[in-house]
């Protein structure tokens, strides 16, 4: 397996796969010579949902167990496993293996219910491919009508599948639209069976709160107080033309905006800054809870901005300083050799005291003196505002790519939110940029630092431990 | 676990700082920051220089308080320190709620504890705005393409007569037109802030000279260290970074000569490479700057207040006021508008 291809699947895995015409292939390729590697970074909270959806197209293919593949999907958020599973279809991928997979993963989710009342169109969609269309209609008949074929039927075909199989039973039944009535078709059928009978919604009554919110709002917009609001949304414009939009406002569940957390070695030297409380780096540090992570053997050099402008201002205050410190000072526990250039800042970080960000970025300077220790790859911790003469980073790199150092030299900048636009303060085209938002990115360095010292063939003991330090957090 | 081995980069220091005359005798170039067009180089006492009286001179970030706009074009400033004096800086605006946007035509002088009223303030605000809560600072500053019109009509009264030059001034930016900054400072705070956070002050700095695209536009000196750390992002966001943005948006390219890569021998080399460029290139800055400040400026006496003198100063495009203690110059804020100049200069080459 080749370096290369872990090395540009840990840079563009936020991306969607649109974003390159080169990820699928990776991915495809990837999941051929390291299956286990995909299966984990189907769970991980950072890799973009598409190209989830895409590792999981792959694993289908692959040897990998179905129990493992579904561990992961359990882990996803109900949006994202319906989204990964959709893929599936899209891709029109079907035969045995991708139904199995498909419906253990959804049929057996601990959530069903609430997958199926919140997502119903998207989740049928998902269910008639796995099953095929005439089997989902024999499905939706058997289920409609109770009789011992059509349990055995039910049973083989798809209730198998589920943990729980009357919670699966009743979801299911939702889907097919029983328990309430259907919408009416916009156009009248062409072929009009007047010995059809429709089932009555009154047949059905759902244990699942989930599920009798869901049908009744379809009855009564009123009843779906407290839904989201995409749904309510959904089911106005279908069941409820007449009912104003801005009642769905009132009804919706208010969206709670997700809050930032920081770490809490972030949280101690962000404290620290503003008020002064910490000693050293090594007592913020201790207040790291993450997970144990491996030790990487590799000699590295990290280059650490405390310029004036790490204080930053407004919501961002001392976050880049905050969050640069702490990455070093984790990083520090998982390299075995590390050096640390500091420039700016109001002392020296050794030991006693946390400096404070003061002073200009001569990033040039520091990256030259970290290459002249002749480390295996260098770490410019910054916020990008290299001010002493902007662009004499991308200058000594180009001198040191003259001189034949190969070194890998990579930007890291703390950010508050992903989007947050960094064209401007980058610093070399040369050089890739790795946004850290949060602490336990510190697993992301470490692992690139350790494909840094790998050759171009992977050692095979060392990708267990680069998925361990990716995927731990 | 690995003990971490860290060590501080120190800047490269120049052997020999190249000290400065005239306007700006006793002081020092430090080291040279930039972003994008602008460029700062850096002033602090030289070696061996008494700091003096520089010392009591309060900071208007912590103690410039405005308390009331009486009438348009007249607002009450205050001194809220007891026992310092305080120079509000020139053309220094508010955009805060009970000050209707208004910005100053003039250095002003006041006591410890003083509250002094002035009526040849400006309002910048020709209709309704809001207010700029993102920038999270107290003050703003004119821009440097208002600043000459604005200190020419110092003494003057009627609230209304900056309205036509921010007119010109936004659609020079191809902003909405009329006599209210605001509407040129909202759609570029975004591009504006960056400069704040980019052009750091270094430690002992009490003033800059401020370069756009390679040609000096000003220079900005305080009394002291606590009084530049509080103007300095003001000056750069909203004084000099605007002319920036223009400059950028016609195109101008930053100067900057590039480190020689050729036939390099190794790291020492590159690292010996680098600082000649940079000790070069510093060197032609504080060139330009020692002679503007050798210039014989006519000057005007203003006002002497609490024992300060305000002076007026003007050269050719130049334009300013310094404050002085005695003898020594305590701050001075001295401009030009280089993008208009620049504008001239293009008609000038098309004329042939």
């Amino acid at each position: 397996m080749k370096t290369a291809s872990v090395r540009a699947f840990i840079e563009s895995r936020r991306q969607p796969l649109s974003a390159s015409v080169e990820t699928a292939a990776r991915l495809e390729l990837l999941c051929q010579t390291a299956p286990e590697f995909c299966v984990t970074a189907l769970g991980d909270v950072r890799t973009h949902v598409s190209q989830k959806a895409h590792l999981l197209a792959g694993l289908v293919r692959s040897a990998v167990e179905r129990r493992q593949i579904v561990e992961q999907l359990n882990r996803l958020s109900d949006d994202e496993l319906l989204h990964v599973l959709d893929g599936l279809r899209l891709r029109r991928l079907n035969g045995r293996r991708v139904r199995e997979l498909g419906l253990t993963a959804l049929a057996g989710h601990p959530r069903l219910a609430e997958l199926a009342a919140g997502h119903r169109l998207r989740a049928v969609r998902i269910v008639k491919h796995l099953l095929g269309e005439r089997t989902w209609s024999s499905v939706r008949r058997f289920l409609a009508v109770s009789s011992p074929e059509g349990d055995r039927f039910l049973q083989t075909r798809l209730l198998r599948f589920a943990t729980d199989v009357d919670s699966a039973r009743e979801a299911f039944c939702f889907l097919a639209g029983l328990g309430f009535a259907q919408p009416e078709p916009s156009r009248s059928a062409w072929l009009v069976v007047p010995w059809r009978k429709k089932s009555g919604p009154e047949q059905f009554r759902f244990n699942s709160l989930a599920l009798r919110q869901s049908a009744a709002a379809r009855h009564d917009l009123a009843a779906g107080r407290g839904m989201p609001g995409e749904l309510l949304t959904g089911l106005r414009g279908t069941y409820h033309r007449d009912v104003p939009a801005r009642n769905v406002r009132e009804l919706a569940a208010p969206v709670t905006r997700r809050l930032r957390a920081d770490g809490p070695v972030t949280s101690a030297l962000k404290a620290a800054l503003q008020n002064s409380g910490l000693t050293s780096l090594e007592t913020a540090v201790a207040y790291g809870t993450g997970p144990q992570m491996p030790v990487v053997k590799v000699k590295a050099a990290v280059v650490l901005d405390l310029s004036g402008s790490a204080a930053s201002s407004g919501e961002r205050l001392y976050h880049p300083a905050a969050l640069g410190l702490a990455l070093v000072g984790l990083l520090e526990r998982l390299v075995s050799e590390l050096d640390v250039f500091q420039t700016g800042g109001s002392v020296q970080l050794n030991g006693r005291g946390i400096p404070r960000p003061a002073g200009s970025t001569d990033l040039a300077t520091a990256v030259l003196q970290a290459a002249r220790t002749a480390p295996e790859a260098i770490l410019v911790v910054t916020d990008g505002y290299e001010n002493h003469r902007q662009g004499d980073v991308a200058q000594v790199i180009a001198g040191m790519r003259r001189l034949g150092l190969t070194t890998l030299v990579e930007q890291v900048t703390p950010v508050i939110a992903a989007a947050e636009d960094l064209s401007r303060r980058q610093l070399s085209e040369e050089v890739p940029v790795v946004r850290v938002e949060h602490e336990t990115g510190v697993g992301e360095l470490a692992a690139r630092l350790l494909l840094a010292s790998q050759p171009e063939e992977l050692d095979a003991n060392v990708l267990p431990a680069v998925e361990r330090l990716l995927f731990a957090a | 676990m690995t003990r971490l081995k860290s060590q501080l980069v120190m800047n490269d220091v120049q052997a020999a700082p190249r000290q400065f005359r005239g306007l700006l005798a006793g002081l020092e170039a430090g080291p040279v920051v930039s972003w994008g067009l602008l460029e700062a180089v850096s002033f602090r006492l030289a070696a061996g220089t008494d700091a003096g009286s520089r010392e009591r001179f309060a900071s208007p970030e912590q103690h410039l308080e405005l308390v009331e706009v009486p009438t348009y074009g007249t607002v009450v400033f205050r001194n809220t320190s007891q026992v310092s004096p305080l120079i509000a800086p020139m053309h220094v605006g508010f955009f805060q709620p009970g000050a209707q946007n208004h910005a100053t035509s003039r250095a002003l002088v006041l006591g410890a504890g003083e509250a002094l009223q002035t009526t040849d303030c400006f309002c910048v605000q020709a209709a309704q705005g809001g207010l700029l809560q993102e920038s999270q600072q107290r003050f703003l500053m004119l821009p440097l393409g208002l600043r000459h019109q604005a200190l020419s009509r110092r003494h003057n009264e009627g609230y209304s007569r900056l309205w036509n030059e921010i007119d010109s001034y936004t659609r020079h930016h191809g902003v909405a037109t009329g006599g209210h900054l605001e509407r040129f400072l909202r759609p570029n705070f975004g591009r504006l802030l960056p400069l704040r956070h980019a052009l750091e002050s270094v430690p002992g700095q009490i003033g800059a000279a401020w370069f756009i695209a390679g040609r000096l536009a000003g220079i900005e000196v305080a009394p002291n260290e606590p009084y530049w750390q509080g103007v300095a992002p003001v000056l750069a966001m909203y004084c000099y970074g605007p002319a920036a943005l223009l400059a950028e948006q016609r195109g101008q390219q930053r100067v900057s000569e590039p480190l020689d890569l050729e036939d390099l021998r190794d790291l020492e080399d590159l690292a010996d490479r680098l600082r000649d460029v940079r000790d070069r290139e510093a060197a032609s800055r504080a060139d330009i700057v020692d002679e503007l400040a050798t210039l014989f400026f006519d000057q005007q006496v203003e006002e002497n207040r609490h024992g300060l003198r305000v002076t007026t100063l003007g050269y050719g495009p130049w334009s300013g006021q310094v404050v002085r203690d005695n003898r020594q110059i305590v701050y001075a804020s001295v401009f030009r508008d280089v993008a208009a100049e620049s504008g001239r200069d293009k008609m000038d080459v098309a004329r042939g």
